[in-house]
């Protein structure tokens, strides 16, 4: 060939190779049309607030309206008040940036059943972890469904939320020193108080964990279940063999295969493989032997303490709801009408408690609205009339003998 | 025409900033400065964004306990560090890269030739080979080969034995006996390397007769039958001299040998609980040894697995199982070593069960042996006498020193969940060669191909016309000058070999990544933990390449 043609085809190929990478690169594209389309609704919400207040005469109502008004108008300006009022706060502008882009970003497992699962058939996203990502979105977004998942495997999760990809994490990770110093994150509050247990074949014969001695266990890589294998076998003495698979589908297919005589994660992990992801749930059993304390809850990158505490609190609000028996279908009812004051600062209708985080102090109103309080989300997800059948066990209100405890909101 | 040399002191001065060589170096300077200032930005970067954060840069965490366990790969245990761990992975690396090199490299030979061969069969069963697997992605075939092969095997308790033979095949991986040196081994290479010299003198010696007298003489047979008896005799003298291997027992069982565990095997056995569960009198008369009571367990094994036997009738065999099981003899000893690995073996031998309590030092398995959780301790004489001098009462256990071979045969058998003993494969070890190795030579037999082409029809010919036939005109003219034009792309084959391997991650074999992850999310160093792969692989490659260049200058033909 000339040196003509050669140099035609490789700027020819070049030329290809740009025109197919700037189309995949379409998503920058469609995520600035979302946020114009935002701006849009919120301008028409002002607008019909403010014909409610030229119609309507009732004072109270105009107070009412032109309250609500007034945060839904600048944005921007409050993020001003919410920075003068707590000045000496770690500056971080995580609650800004989600609502410039309209979504949030949030982190899940994805493919734990019960906790947050993708429907392969609809596309959906569903669980207890998911919807602790609605209740975020509910409260800084006012739409519950303005989530923008993102399954993580165990060991991709921290360097991704370390970098800024998603704002918080709800993908059943437990609360450790190392976790919250070292790699530098915050916890919220802890939703699930579990522990780490041992799942084994029914027909094995094995009820106790000595008697695993020199057998074959699968752990998924990168999580604490890991480590504390090596920990609680050394300090019973007994050798076994780790088979470390890197996700939930391959160390449950692992398992199932017959390659591990037993497999170890957190006992809601199991309760969830069992239920809903073996061929066979009578065919295994769940030792009774908890390996380890498991804390699970939300986590957020440190340097943001608006961001920590608006997530802290609204878990906390979902705690304080099931305590004071709000659900979603009397919440509205209870915002407008209750006269206990406890209830009127948890719903926002005394006390500027949202405001001072940058958000609208009838927030815990529309986290309840839409997605529910703790006891709502833990039913729909892992309650009697799931597969999973969990007992609530630590996970019921401490007036009810469980550790959910929720500071006042005063 | 030609250009005018600008040193010629007729021709005007060429300003600097026009002359070529000037140029040319102060281009390459510029662009070395670009580079360097580009990577103290990234780094500097880096450095002031993980401050903001709070992370620490710094590879001091290479010193703190890793925590967890490595199932394969050289001794290692939870309380070392993450420095240890991913030396564990970088050596798992290498293992399978390595052997997955070498077999490549032979496989794709022979497909390479099967590709250019004249029969169409072969020639179409090569091609078909490397266009479908060429066309499958590595981490898909690992996938199907890990997932829909290996595990698909028969589970443990039901492990295919070819022959009979004590080669376990399951889905946990292959059991094969293998070889452990003891004490003794050195100075029996010693004797090895003797009769070696031996047998080059007696060879001289010979020629030189042959020479002489003209007439010929056996040197083979003579050879052989020296070498034999120079190793035969070293082995013999070893086995008698140098043993170090003991074994600590109570003095009051009158134990001298491994043949006195039988009796206390078979006084062990609850001939009673049998009797109630039905088994009758003249077979509990029978089990008078240990070979008889394995005869009769295959029996009861062969009833459980066999459909005509209801579940009670299973429950009632399962139990007796449990009776004769009971009787076990408990060996306490330090894992790994000749000193359980013999003990372990010469009761099998025996048709005894075993339980090895194995653990990682002498003391904790001296602790055991005080405990009483074991019937006999084995180990050197030396360090089971230090073990019997801080017993509670040194005088009731006895030593009794065990004769051990140079070599050991390490036999693997059925014990609990897993196979004990024996070499074993693990079925992760497995898929990943296999898949590494299937996929990289049907590159490879590609490259193979390329270069007995690029050697010349006319060198064919001409062997042809010698009188070679088809296998040396391969071996001897064709091969030999196709190699140069195959050694370059190899090099890279093989580069792709030893990254691939990472895929490991996938299949659960801790390699450096797979282990590298780990040790990422307990302590928390993504980036450290990153350069620490790149330096190893690079170094790999680097070494890798450095190697096979010097081969192809070596191999290269030296022309006119």
């Amino acid at each position: 060939m000339k040196q003509k043609h050669i140099l035609l085809t490789i700027v020819a190929s070049l030329a290809l190779s740009l025109f197919i990478t700037a189309c995949g690169g379409g998503g920058q594209v469609v995520e600035k049309v979302v946020t114009v389309e935002v701006e849009k609704i919120v301008t028409v919400e002002v607008e019909k607030q403010v014909e409610k207040i030229v119609t309507v005469e009732v004072e109270a109502e105009v107070a009412q309206a032109t309250a609500a008004v007034e945060p839904t108008e600048a944005p921007a300006a409050e993020a001003t008040t919410a920075e003068t009022a707590a000045p000496a706060a770690q500056e971080g502008n995580t609650l800004q940036i989600v609502r410039e882009r309209g979504v949030l970003n949030c982190g899940v497992s994805g493919t734990l059943q019960g906790f947050a699962f993708l429907d392969p058939d609809t596309g959906n996203y569903s669980g207890f972890d998911v919807d602790g990502c609605r209740t975020v979105a509910a409260a800084v977004l006012g739409d519950a469904d303005a989530v923008e998942y993102r399954s993580l495997t165990a060991q991709e999760r921290f360097p991704v939320l370390q970098a800024g990809e998603i704002d918080v994490m709800f993908r059943n990770t437990t609360w450790t020193i190392s976790r919250d110093t070292a790699l530098g994150f915050n916890f919220g509050p802890t939703t699930f108080y579990d522990g780490q247990g041992m799942m084994v074949r029914k027909d094995s014969g094995i009820t106790e964990l000595e008697q695993l001695e020199g057998a074959t266990i699968c752990v998924q890589a990168g999580t604490t279940t890991e480590k504390n294998l090596a920990d609680v076998f050394r300090k019973l003495n007994i050798s076994y063999e780790p088979v470390v698979l890197p996700d939930n589908p391959s160390t449950t297919a692992g398992y199932e295969e017959g390659r591990c005589d037993a497999i170890t994660t957190d006992k809601s992990g199991l309760a969830s493989i069992k239920a809903a992801s073996v061929a066979d749930p009578s065919a295994h059993i769940i030792l009774e032997a908890t390996m380890s304390k498991e804390p699970l809850g939300p986590l957020v990158r440190h340097g943001d303490d608006q961001w920590f505490d608006i997530v802290k609190w609204v878990t906390f609000g979902t705690f304080q709801a099931e305590e004071l028996g709000i659900t979603s279908a009397n919440v509205e009812e209870m915002a407008a009408t209750n006269e206990d004051p406890v209830i009127r600062n948890l719903l926002g209708a005394e006390g500027d408690h949202g405001q001072a985080m940058g958000l609208d102090n009838d927030f815990m109103v529309k986290v309840i609205k839409q997605v529910g309080n703790y006891g709502e989300i833990y039913d729909r997800n892992l309650g009697p009339d799931t597969v999973f059948n969990l007992p609530r066990g630590l996970n019921a209100e401490w007036t009810d003998g469980g550790l959910l405890y929720s500071p006042p909101f005063r | 025409m030609a250009t005018t040399s600008p040193t010629t002191k007729q021709q005007a001065a060429i300003p600097f900033w026009r002359d070529v060589r000037v140029l040319g170096i102060l281009g390459q300077i510029v662009v070395t400065i670009l580079v360097l200032l580009g990577i103290v930005w990234l780094v500097t970067n880096f450095i002031r964004n993980a401050e903001n954060q709070g992370l620490q840069i710094g590879f001091d965490f290479l010193n703190v306990t890793a925590a967890f366990d490595i199932k394969e790969g050289i001794a290692y245990q939870s309380t070392d560090t993450f420095g240890r761990a991913l030396w564990v992975g970088i050596v798992n690396t290498l293992r399978v890269s390595l052997l997955g090199i070498v077999l490549t490299t032979i496989l794709g030979i022979v497909v390479g030739i099967a590709r250019l061969s004249n029969n169409w069969l072969i020639s179409k069963i090569a091609a078909v080979y490397i266009e479908l697997i060429r066309n499958i992605p590595l981490l898909v075939l690992l996938f199907f080969l890990y997932f829909a092969v290996v595990l698909k095997l028969p589970a443990v308790n039901e492990s295919i034995q070819p022959f009979g033979l004590p080669i376990f095949l399951s889905q946990r991986g292959v059991a094969m006996p293998g070889l452990t040196p003891t004490a003794g081994f050195p100075l029996w290479l010693v004797f090895i390397v003797l009769a070696v010299i031996l047998v080059m003198a007696l060879w001289t010696i010979q020629s030189r007769q042959e020479e002489r007298t003209g007439m010929p003489v056996n040197k083979t047979n003579s050879a052989i039958i020296a070498f034999l008896i120079v190793v035969i005799a070293g082995w013999i003298v070893t086995t008698a001299f140098v043993s170090n291997q003991a074994i600590m027992v109570a003095t009051s069982r009158n134990i001298k040998s491994f043949h006195d565990f039988e009796p206390i095997y078979l006084l062990r056995i609850d001939t009673d609980a049998l009797k109630g569960l039905g088994v009758d009198l003249a077979t509990i008369d029978s089990l008078d040894s240990a070979a008889n009571v394995a005869a009769y367990k295959e029996e009861l094994n062969a009833q459980l697995v066999a459909e005509t036997t209801s579940p009670e009738e299973a429950a009632t065999i399962q139990a007796r199982l449990d009776v004769l099981n009971a009787g076990q003899i408990t060996v306490c000893a330090v894992s790994d070593t000749p000193g359980e690995i013999n003990a372990a073996s010469q009761l099998r031998r025996q048709s005894i069960p075993v339980r090895v309590k194995s653990e990682n030092s002498m003391t904790k398995a001296g602790t055991d042996y005080a405990a009483g959780d074991c019937d006999l301790l084995a180990g050197t004489q030396s360090e089971l006498a230090a073990e019997r001098s801080i017993l509670d009462a040194p005088n009731s256990h006895e030593l009794v020193s065990i004769g051990v071979t140079p070599l050991i045969v390490n036999t693997p058998a059925p014990a609990g969940f897993n196979i004990q003993g024996g070499t074993k494969l693990s079925p992760e070890y497995a898929a990943l060669l296999l898949g590494l190795v299937i996929y990289t030579a049907t590159y490879a037999a590609e490259i193979v191909r390329a270069g007995i082409l690029a050697v010349s029809k006319g060198q064919t010919e001409a062997a042809r016309a010698l009188g070679l036939n088809e296998g040396q005109r391969l071996r001897l003219i064709v091969l030999p000058q196709a190699a140069r034009v195959i050694i370059p792309p190899m090099t890279s084959q093989y580069l792709n070999l030893t990254k691939n391997s990472s895929l490991a991650v996938a299949i659960a074999f801790p390699d450096l990544v797979s282990v590298g992850n780990t040790v990422m999310n307990q302590s928390g160093f993504a980036v450290q933990v990153i350069i620490i792969f790149m330096v190893a692989y690079l170094i790999i490659s680097l070494l890798i390449s450095a190697f096979l260049n010097w081969y192809n200058k070596k191999v290269a033909l030296v022309e006119r």
